[in-house]
């Protein structure tokens, strides 16, 4: 009995986590001007229009830059400063990690809001850069988390082997450590490359007029029409997250990636 | 590990940029919130750099705020209490699932996690609207003549809030209920207790700490949710987030922004440290 | 309310009361693998049997199917004369003891003993009692406010007995008690556990892969291979007399002697198998015979080893007897028929 209900009850979850992304995919091909469910008709009126929209377009680009540009960035710094404490142990090594993983456990509005006013005050006015920075910031801690659990499952042997057999730092660092984790780092990249191109709340604050990425504009955009053109963007992205989750799947598998069990 | 290089320079080479990083574009603007929330307000140029405790009083005392913070918190409480009663029965039924079944339940469970926020904000203007899908089954069943007003309030907020943090909880949840020995459900069960009393007196609370887990993750993230209730509150539900956000764009009070943001901030830690204590033992 | 007293019962072989546990053709197959293939079983009531067999034979899942958590394909479990079939475990008043002992971690000693008694809605006061009672009675009356995490392997191992004999069960299930136990602590309670499950005259079903340990605890044997009964007997039968050569092998009841090396008892018939327990192989020097390969000195024996072309065969000497022989002595081997069975092949 209470089996059954607990059952039921994850079913309907499991309904209520899918259902809102169903109606949109299918809202997205109605002939109607308002997204209806099931659609009326079909049409592709909506994704058409969309190759007319050249503010949508250009905010793809400018997303897609700033995720690349951002998962080369954090990467770097997030590798270099987990295998900095991975070799070398430092004191204080704890707090250390805590640091890093602090714009996690910080809300992403003040850390946008902090920016913002911090590059008024320092009259910063390049608003790529000024997003770029943003997004690194955040995605930092998942680097460190995603590689720094690669580490930890490192043999340890692996690397006092190579040792043994005369390669120097450098050697053991780019032909034994960095091949043996590269499937955390392809997920780090991947996860980072999502998490960018998806932020919205730090970017609201740093975006300008000339330079918005993609989420911001949706969010300008459905602040006063709630047509079927941005369920036909939503249904684009939907295929494109599905998309990098099979990669995900495929490099580390699902579960594992998202580390369940945080 | 031998190396060529003397170990201090080899740490300044690996950890120094991210550092450096950190401290300009972290450390030091967090450091400049908190210095403008002591500034005196001016409408002619953002704040006068004059110390002043003002903002705080206003804050702490002016009742509309008090309602602003106890909202939130409330919010977050709301929220995080649905999260886990519909939650909690998905993770079990992820947790107890062959293995099939199991990776499309968690892969369903989490693909919200890797969808534009937007995207699932949009989703719920959509049906929660006036005219909105939900609506318009609503009176074709004619269960209602009149639209339900479930769009632009606070009902709406919670919904998108919900759907965003569920992955988060069942995600915490899920972790701790695999690690139940299946011999202790085995044994309670051979010892005669029910499938209530074996869920209340075992599973309940040996996934406690997942639970704990959860609801930290799912408060904090809900009481500085900024785009859901932004969206989905339709201009009429104000969070400290959105006053924040307010304040900092089209009525320009920084220093008040400021203040609300230290305040976001204690909150917070408050938060994460009375998790620390009921949770001491894991 | 006390725990049943101490009644002594003697194991009853007798037929003619019902058994305590009736399994008949029992068949379990998970996802169409076979797992028990047709078991038959009945223990009398306070007897005390030991499932035994080598690793993946089964044992598990016997026990399982017996308690409920897996439901056969075929064949019932009676238990006192009641078909279980569609019985929840939690109706079927079985203890189990757990290989991993599955202690409630988050439970005191006293908790953990008190849960059973709790989900029968016995009055708290009555049944502290009783779970203090059971507690003393394997000797943990002075830690029973602890965790199980504070306690040490072999202390764990008597929480989870007392939790499981606190409920009065018809039957005890034990599956590897003492697995996790190193060897000292392991003859120790296996003295322990027998003299207590005799105290109680609790029926129990004991399932180890190690046949010393049948040996010493159990009234009767129980063979498992491959999801069948090799073999149910006394451990003094089933070692006098083991019904196949694998039993014999599995058991270690003595050498089995192949091919040529089977010559020795006469009359037997062409290609059969001989058992000869160790003690009753003889040797005598002899230029022309097999050489010995190995010696080891057992305590109050020492064994001798030859390598016969059907395997290396063992005969265990007295001291005295031994010290004529080293290895490299060539000898003869030698066995009274009246010491020697022709095992089935
Ligand atoms: N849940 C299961 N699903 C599928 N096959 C199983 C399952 N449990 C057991 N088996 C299989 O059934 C057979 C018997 O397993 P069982 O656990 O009963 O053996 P066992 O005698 O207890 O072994 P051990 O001494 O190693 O504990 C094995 O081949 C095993 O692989
Ligand atoms: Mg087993």
């Amino acid at each position: 009995m209470l089996d059954k209900a607990l059952d039921i009850l994850g079913w309907l979850v499991v309904l209520f986590i899918l259902g809102p992304l169903i109606v949109i995919i299918g809202g997205s091909f109605t002939e109607t001007p308002y997204v209806a469910f099931p659609p009326a008709g079909f049409t592709l009126r909506w994704y058409e229009q969309l190759l007319h929209r050249g503010d949508f377009l250009q905010s793809f680009l400018i997303s897609i830059v700033l995720a690349v540009l951002c998962s080369l960035c954090a990467m770097a710094l997030g590798v270099a400063a987990v295998i900095g404490l991975h070799r070398h142990g430092v004191t204080g090594q704890r707090l250390f990690r805590a640091f890093l993983m602090s714009p996690l456990v910080l809300p992403t509005i003040v850390t946008g809001v902090a920016l913002l006013q911090f590059y008024y005050l320092i009259d910063m006015d390049a608003p790529l850069t000024g997003l770029l920075i943003g997004h690194i910031l955040i995605t930092i801690p998942y680097v460190c988390r995603t590689v720094g659990a690669g580490l930890v499952g490192l043999d340890p042997a692996l690397e006092e082997a190579a040792g043994s057999l005369g390669a120097g730092g450098l050697r053991i660092l780019f032909r034994v450590t960095l091949p043996a984790i590269a499937p955390s780092i392809m997920a780090a990249m991947i996860f980072v490359f999502i998490t960018s191109f998806d932020q919205a709340t730090v970017s609201i604050f740093l975006a300008g007029p000339d330079v918005m990425p993609l989420p911001v504009r949706i969010y300008t955009y459905i602040d006063f029409a709630v047509d079927p053109m941005v369920a036909a963007v939503s249904t684009l992205l939907i295929i494109f997250a599905f998309g990098l989750i099979a990669l995900l799947q495929k490099v580390l598998g699902l579960d594992r990636a998202m580390g369940t069990g945080v | 590990m031998n190396t060529q290089m003397p170990r201090r320079a080899a740490l300044a080479l690996y950890l120094g940029p991210v550092t450096l990083f950190y401290l300009v574009f972290l450390v030091a603007p967090y450091a400049m919130v908190l210095r403008l929330s002591v500034f005196r307000f001016s409408a002619m140029q953002l704040y006068i750099p004059q110390f002043t405790l003002a903002n705080y009083t206003a804050v702490l005392t002016d009742p509309f705020y008090l309602a602003l913070m106890a909202r939130t918190i409330g919010l977050g409480v709301l929220v995080t209490v649905i999260s886990l009663l519909l939650g909690y029965p998905l993770a079990l039924k992820i947790a107890r699932a062959g293995p099939r079944l199991k990776s499309l339940l968690i892969a369903i469970t989490l693909s919200p996690l890797l969808i534009n926020l937007l995207v699932r904000t949009y989703a719920w203007l959509v049906l929660l609207g006036d005219t909105g899908v939900v609506n318009k089954w609503l009176q074709a069943l004619g269960l209602t003549t009149a639209p339900l007003p479930l769009g632009g309030n606070m009902f709406a907020v919670v919904v998108g809030l919900v759907h965003v943090s569920l992955p988060l909880m069942a995600l915490s949840l899920i972790g701790v209920l695999e690690r139940i020995d299946a011999a202790l459900v085995d044994a309670a069960d051979s010892l005669g207790a029910s499938r209530a009393r074996i869920l209340r007196k075992i599973i309940l609370p040996l996934s406690l700490p997942g639970i704990g887990a959860g609801s930290l993750l799912v408060f904090t993230f809900t009481i500085s949710a900024f785009i859901t209730p932004s969206l989905l509150g339709g201009n009429r539900v104000s969070t400290i987030s959105t006053v924040i956000y307010e304040k900092f764009t089209f009525s320009a009070n920084w220093p008040v922004g400021a203040t609300l943001v230290m305040a976001l901030l204690v909150i917070n830690a408050a938060v994460i440290a009375l998790h620390g204590r009921l949770f001491r033992e894991a | 309310m006390l725990l049943r007293l101490p009644t002594m019962r003697a194991p009853e072989t007798t037929s003619t009361t019902q058994p305590s546990l009736a399994v008949a053709g029992i068949q379990l197959q998970y996802g169409g693998v076979a797992a028990l293939q047709g078991i038959d079983l009945e223990v009398a009531s306070g007897e005390f049997v030991a499932l035994l067999g080598p690793s993946g034979c089964g044992k598990t899942s016997l026990l399982r199917t017996i308690a409920g958590f897996v439901h056969p394909q075929q064949g019932a479990v009676r238990l006192n004369g009641r078909d279980v079939a569609g019985l929840a475990p939690r109706h079927r008043n079985i203890g189990i003891v757990f290989q991993s002992y599955a202690l409630f971690p988050h439970m005191s000693v006293l908790q953990n003993v008190l849960f059973g008694l709790e989900c029968r809605g016995i009055p708290k006061s009555a049944a502290t009692q009783r779970a203090r009672d059971a507690i003393g009675l394997v000797g943990l009356s002075a830690f029973a406010d602890r965790r199980p995490k504070q306690l040490s392997g072999g202390q764990q191992q008597r929480v989870a007995l007392a939790r499981a004999i606190v409920i009065e069960p018809d039957l005890l299930l034990l599956d590897e008690p003492l697995g996790a136990l190193d060897k000292q602590l392991r003859v120790q309670m296996q003295t322990e556990l027998k003299a207590l499950q005799r105290r109680l005259g609790v029926t129990a079903l004991f399932v180890t892969h190690d046949q010393e340990e049948a040996m010493s605890m159990a009234d009767r044997i129980v063979v498992m291979r491959d999801g069948k009964i090799a073999q149910i007997d006394t451990p003094e039968s089933l070692f006098a007399a083991p019904n196949s050569a694998w039993v014999c092998e599995f058991v270690g009841a003595g050498n089995l002697l192949r091919g040529d090396a089977a010559s020795i008892l006469p009359g037997a018939p062409p290609g059969s198998v001989v058992q000869v327990p160790f003690d009753k192989l003889r040797v005598s020097p002899a230029a022309n015979g097999m050489p010995i390969t190995g010696r080891r000195f057992l305590g109050a024996m020492v064994e001798l080893q030859m390598a016969t072309p059907g395997g290396i065969v063992c005969a265990h000497l007295s001291p005295a007897a031994a010290s004529a022989f080293t290895i490299g002595t060539h000898v003869h081997l030698h066995a009274d028929p009246a010491d020697c069975r022709v095992l089935p092949h």
